[in-house]
């Protein structure tokens, strides 16, 4: 989604990239409200989520790193719901000592299944997008202005700010505290001291440098925005279906 | 650095400097939970709230909500931390967004109030709506809810914790108290600084090469173009290893004046150099006993990284400098090498680090002084900088 984005997972450069960037942010949002709402407690279901969720990261062309990267850390996120089974079991009026109802594991399936898939959709749509699609696509889904002047100034700083932390990290590594609790301890100490006062002077240089060229949010504009085209139209038609077998799912009317 | 509490700006316009706080405190929200995850330091301390807890005190209630209830949003799907699903990424961009709100709305009411006072019960409503919001969704999906409510309760405590602690003295920047919270400690670390000084003051030389350090000085000081006839100012002079040289370089007529922290090192110094051309002081930097406009020259060596206020520092050099007078700001060896040294040092010079020279360069440029060069390499660390006035002569910038 930016320069923060793509240096830690890749650009994404699958066929979604050559689509409007308003369409993509669209088709995104969607495609985890279609996920979200389908249900995780039957097969259709799931085989729907898992299905969407793998084409849509496929077109996007979510960079490997990245996607072995986001399983991780979903297996370390949503597994843990696991370990409620034996609680939820015992809510349960057919549970015995030997041996837990399966429907006791519904409430961490359904955790793990929506979990990933909104984690992929949304990390996938991110890979595709550039700061400058992210803007144009924002600006051209009428999305609030000011939203969108803190979502590209939030975005910009935090590659400056990158650099700067990776220095302060340094920093620690050169005084020797390199070890986890020596680290952790330097950093607790060093937030009001150096991290958020060097945040307050970054934040006032680049204010007298925005002020300084009369920049305002009222002052973003869409430059060329593309109109969305006929693939574009194409791709929203097909996610709006896709949302309505999803709500459909939901209310039981398929599968 | 004064901060002012921002007023609202003009026909409901957000200005430059409220976007500039919500983009800074926005990224620090995004970056910090990497960090604290990179250390182990987990999410037990709530890292994305710091910032933008903080930032509620700088900016209106809206700039301020608006920042809050984005940047959980946009760390889910760029990070996959919070999750979109369960919704705690949207549970905190709420809490967050109603704790900004709250936070800015009451100082826009009582600007004077005590930071704690208002954040303290701040802190445990929006918390309260977090688990609430948590209950309820858990009650919903068939999770046991009182068991993750009770969770959310435990595992916010210690963030809860951290920002009573961190966020008060960041805060309280804003009505430009900085400088008077800092000089009470400042003035316990240059003493300290001085002590440690004078301790090693007759061991200084003999820890040394100095035929080597004699050969670079040399070289440095042909390097920079010192001219015969110059005044030149000294900065943290030591044991006058820099001073020898330059007296060696001057004409009859230049003058050097060499200050120190350390009378020891002072001291040691005028037993060792005995030339009518020097002038020597014990004196701080950041208050120089000279006069305005005094100086062609003022060259800092090996003394940058034990100046606690390096902005002021660089003010009072700018007043002894003459209209067109050159600041050097020089060590003779890698910045990396000379931040091993002071860490292993340890005590009251270990955490003297040199910042990098972009840095320095960047600092200098905001006290008023035009950079010519910013030099870091393996052999040296050299920034030069300018008073307005007139050109000068220095290594071009790599």
């Amino acid at each position: 989604m930016a320069h923060f984005a793509h240096d830690l997972w890749g650009r994404g450069r699958g066929p979604a990239a050559a689509l409007a960037p308003q369409g993509r942010i669209l088709a995104g949002a969607l495609l985890v409200a279609a996920c979200m709402t389908a249900p995780a407690d039957s097969a259709t279901g799931t085989a729907f989520i898992a299905a969407v969720t793998l084409a849509w990261a496929g077109a996007c062309g979510i960079p490997r790193r990245a996607a072995g990267s986001f399983a991780l850390l979903g297996l370390a996120m949503f597994l843990p719901y696991f370990l409620l089974v034996p609680l939820l079991a015992m809510e349960r009026p057919d549970a015995t000592a030997q041996a837990f109802p399966a429907s006791a594991a519904g409430a961490p399936w359904d955790v793990f299944l929506h979990g990933m898939a909104g984690m992929f959709l949304a990390a996938a749509t991110a890979s595709s997008l550039g700061p400058s699609d992210l803007r144009r696509g924002l600006l051209a889904l009428r999305v609030p202005r000011a939203v969108t002047a803190i979502v590209v100034q939030v975005l910009h700083q935090t590659g400056e700010l990158l650099d700067e932390t990776r220095r302060l990290a340094a920093a620690y590594a050169v005084r020797g505290a390199a070890g986890r609790g020596k680290t952790a301890t330097a950093i607790l100490a060093a937030l009001p001291r150096v991290w958020l006062p060097r945040i307050i002077g970054r934040a006032e240089r680049v204010a007298a440098a925005m002020e300084l060229r009369g920049y305002a949010e009222a002052d973003l504009r869409v430059f060329g925005a593309p109109p969305l085209g006929a693939a574009d139209a194409a791709l929203i038609i097909a996610v709006v279906a896709v949302l309505a077998i999803a709500a459909g799912l939901r209310l039981g009317w398929i599968g | 650095m004064d901060i002012v509490l921002l007023d609202a700006p003009a026909r409901g316009r957000w200005t430059a400097r409220e976007l500039a706080y919500c983009g800074a405190f926005g990224a620090a929200a995004l970056l910090l939970p990497v960090l604290f995850h990179l250390v182990r330091l987990g999410h037990v301390f709530m890292p994305m709230y710091l910032p933008l807890v903080t930032l509620a005190f700088f900016v209106p209630p809206l700039p301020a909500a608006a920042t809050a209830a984005v940047v959980p949003l946009l760390s889910a799907a760029l990070t996959g931390m919070p999750p979109l699903y369960p919704p705690v990424a949207l549970f905190m961009a709420l809490e967050l967004a109603f704790m900004a709100a709250l936070i800015a709305g009451v100082l826009r009411l009582r600007r004077q109030a005590d930071e704690r006072l208002v954040l303290l019960p701040v802190l445990c409503c929006g918390r309260a709506l977090y688990v609430a919001l948590v209950y309820a969704f858990s009650r919903l999906i068939g999770l046991p809810a009182g068991f993750m409510a009770g969770l959310s309760i435990l595992s916010g405590w210690p963030g809860i914790v951290l920002m009573l602690a961190v966020v008060p003295p960041v805060a309280r920047l804003r009505h430009g108290r900085r400088r008077a919270a800092a000089q009470a400690p400042e003035r316990t670390a240059g003493a300290g600084k001085a002590a440690f000084f004078d301790a090693i003051a007759d061991e200084w030389d003999a820890r040394q090469d100095l035929q080597e350090l004699s050969g670079k000085l040399a070289r440095g000081i042909e390097e920079l173009g010192v001219h015969p006839d110059e005044r030149i100012l000294d900065v943290g002079c030591g044991t006058g290893n820099l001073t020898r040289a330059l007296l060696e370089r001057l004409s009859p007529e230049g003058r050097v004046t060499a200050i120190d922290i350390a009378p020891r090192m002072i001291a040691a110094a005028r037993r060792k150099i005995r030339d009518p051309r020097v002038e020597w002081h014990v004196a701080d930097v950041r208050d120089l006993p000279l006069r305005d406009s005094s100086f062609d020259r003022v060259i800092c060596f090996s003394a940058w990284p034990h100046i606690d206020d390096r902005e002021a520092a660089a003010a009072e050099i700018l007043r002894v400098l003459k209209p067109g007078g050159t600041l050097h700001i020089w060590h003779a060896a890698a910045r990396g090498r000379i931040n091993e040294i002071h860490a292993a040092a340890g005590g009251p010079i270990g955490r003297d680090l040199l910042p990098p020279a972009g840095e320095t360069a960047e600092l200098l440029a905001r006290c008023g002084l035009r950079v010519r060069a910013a030099i870091d390499d393996r052999e040296r660390y050299l920034v030069t900088a300018a008073r307005d006035g007139r050109g000068v002569d220095a290594p071009r910038a790599r």
